[in-house]
């Protein structure tokens, strides 16, 4: 999705007629620096801090502590009665209602969605991607058969199947990595398939043949390589669409079990709680969205340099 | 062309199959559903006696062709968990779901198409940068949230929405927005740079040419072109919908199919789930295979590869 014309010259470079904002925005998109470092901020800090701040056991809480607001709120005093303490340091970004830490709980929720989201991406990747090179130098009925299944996968509602599959097995981090996979795979092989249908009557390869090579070690050798491109591009693309993916089915209840902190499960026990405690499910959700912002302006960043006919992707 | 719409044809009847084995197949080989019927005490008289009455007695290929065979007359069974057809809970759910997502698609096409032809025109400027952000937000807000922020701003703090539930119009306002965001940015990046090949066109420059005020060209000229490419993607966001409309139900406490399915789900309630999806499946495939056959006509290339 390049919408943003990407103006000529460094970022600092003012050009006559373009506001500064939108000048901003493209020069984000050129060098991707800024998303990379935000994304960096978010993620890295709280961990190198986390001596200073104090982070607590995020599946465990204090009852005592239930429900205390961000450092910068003051107590709620209604008739002259104290109803809610006012927030402290030792609980930044307040805690929920068993009394755990919300910002301890994210910075372990920003393992969980990573994890999560590279080892989907990973395992579909890697399947999708040996079906597509299999499709591609094979061609023929091969390819058919494989991109018929691939066909038939597309053609799925993606939640709707995610949520079935995760409610017949048992909820677990692997149960929604794998099902996450079988959501990702259709893609690499189609497009995989695409590149190396292409690939396979070129010289190089035939030269492979004639020295001998397997068709295993001309596909892993020879094609791989010339794809390789592609693959990193759509895998950076779909880390953002993973994590919501995976928030999406945390928060309906069929993704991460409790009480392991998950962003979107964190979401999931604010939104009743929205009318006295917002901090509770707001900046699980603002994490979310910062994390997949930076993912997607990367991912972005990334396809124009290595791969820019996958725009439409 | 015809070869072509039966090849779809074919490909989506097979999806179709497809999907049911594998959610029949699902919802017994994860665990019988006799365990969701009765207590844990039930002796075997009693699990006899309601796999006879639930025909789970027989093998598992009648049975499914037996489920598939009333499903087809219209008939998706009884509930696991509450008293009545499953295609009755359905009929009862459908037009609550139905009247919310015709009007997430109005919301969506109501804003985005003008947003993105102004934002075309005003290319460069401050407002083409908002248009930017809202197409960034778009593919980066995660509707669950968004849903319950827009409750806490507008219903909580603001107190002009109601925070949740079916009513008038102003209950479908934060769930509308909600289900429409996400095809809002896509629209909206679709209409602008349709708009913007639109504006490069000779007729467009040979109508400023000949003297016609711009607002003519714009919205006279150039709209009307520019709505194609957006238009050909409304079938796909019928489909983002569709599902979003899970998500967004369970947020706003919206009483339809969405809510149903996840209720079933959390209760393991087979029956309704394995209608459900067959259900959202079956719409989702034709909304599918009516925009491949819509492209196809507009763009004869795709018939031949």
């Amino acid at each position: 999705m390049a919408i943003i014309a990407i103006p000529r010259g460094r970022p600092w470079d003012v050009i006559p007629g373009v506001s500064a904002v939108s000048q901003g925005l493209a020069s984000i998109r050129r060098y991707p620096v800024v998303p990379l470092a935000i994304l960096l901020l978010v993620l890295v800090l709280p961990a190198v801090f986390a001596n200073q701040i104090e982070l607590h056991d995020p599946e465990i809480g204090n009852l005592n502590d239930r429900l205390l607001p961000p450092f910068w709120v003051g107590e709620h005093i209604v008739q002259g009665e104290v109803v809610r303490e006012a927030g402290s340091m030792k609980f930044p970004l307040g805690t929920d209602k068993l009394g755990r830490d919300n910002f301890s709980r994210m910075v372990h929720g920003a393992r969980i969605s990573l994890t999560v989201a590279l080892l989907a991406i990973a395992l579909g990747g890697v399947v999708g991607t040996a079906l597509g090179l299999m499709a591609g130098y094979y061609g023929g009925k091969t390819d058919a058969f494989i991109m018929r299944i691939v066909d038939i996968k597309l053609a799925f509602p993606s939640i709707l199947l995610a949520l079935v599959l995760v409610a017949a097995f048992k909820p677990h981090l692997s149960t929604v990595v794998a099902v996450i996979a079988i959501l990702l795979w259709a893609r690499y092989a189609r497009l995989v398939g695409g590149e190396s249908l292409a690939i396979r009557h070129r010289d190089f390869v035939d030269r492979a043949r004639v020295s001998g090579a397997s068709n295993i070690r001309i596909m892993a050798r020879h094609i791989l390589p010339n794809v390789v491109n592609t693959v990193v591009v759509l895998a950076t693309l779909e880390v953002g669409h993973v994590i919501i993916l995976e928030s999406t089915l945390s928060f309906l209840g069929a993704g991460i079990p409790p009480p392991t902190p998950a962003w979107g499960l964190m979401v999931a026990d604010g939104r009743t709680l929205i009318i006295n405690a917002w901090w509770v499910a707001f900046f699980p959700g603002l994490a979310i969205l910062i994390t997949v912002l930076c993912m997607n302006l990367f991912g972005d960043w990334l396809r124009d340099k290595l791969d820019p006919k996958l725009r439409n992707v | 062309m015809q070869r072509y719409i039966i090849q779809r044809l074919a490909q989506a009847v097979l999806a179709l199959v497809v999907i049911s084995v594998v959610v029949f197949a699902l919802a017994r080989v994860t665990g019988s559903p006799v365990d969701v019927l009765l207590p844990e005490e039930a002796t075997a008289v009693d699990i006899a006696r309601v796999e006879a009455r639930w025909g789970l007695d027989s093998p598992i290929h009648i049975q499914y062709i037996k489920y598939m065979g009333n499903v087809l007359r219209g008939d998706f069974g009884e509930s696991f968990r509450f008293r009545g057809q499953v295609s009755d809970m359905i009929w009862e759910r459908l037009p609550a779901t139905v009247q919310l997502a015709g009007f997430a698609v109005l919301i969506s096409a109501a804003l985005a198409l003008p947003i993105g032809i102004i934002v075309a025109v005003k290319k460069d400027t401050p407002i083409d940068t908002v248009g930017k952000i809202i197409a960034l937000l778009g593919q980066s807000l995660p509707s669950f949230w968004l849903g319950i922020v827009l409750m806490w701003i507008f219903a909580v703090h603001l107190d002009l929405l109601p925070t949740s539930g079916r009513g008038g119009i102003s209950h479908m306002i934060l769930p509308g927005i909600a289900l429409g965001w996400y095809n809002v940015a896509a629209l909206m990046r679709l209409s602008r740079s349709s708009m913007l090949e639109v504006l490069d066109t000779e007729y467009v420059k040979l109508a400023r040419i000949k003297g016609i005020p711009e607002w003519k060209v714009i919205w006279k000229h150039s709209f009307r072109t520019a709505l194609i490419v957006p238009l050909t993607y409304f079938g796909l966001i019928g489909a983002v919908i569709m599902t979003g409309s899970v998500v967004i139900e369970t947020v706003f406490s919206w009483p339809g199919v969405g809510q149903l399915t996840i209720e079933a789900l959390r209760s393991r309630d087979y029956q309704v789930v394995q209608a459900m999806v067959l259900m959202f499946a079956f719409v989702f495939l034709v909304i599918n295979l009516l925009v491949d056959i819509l492209y196809a006509n507009l763009d004869p290339r795709i018939r031949y590869t």
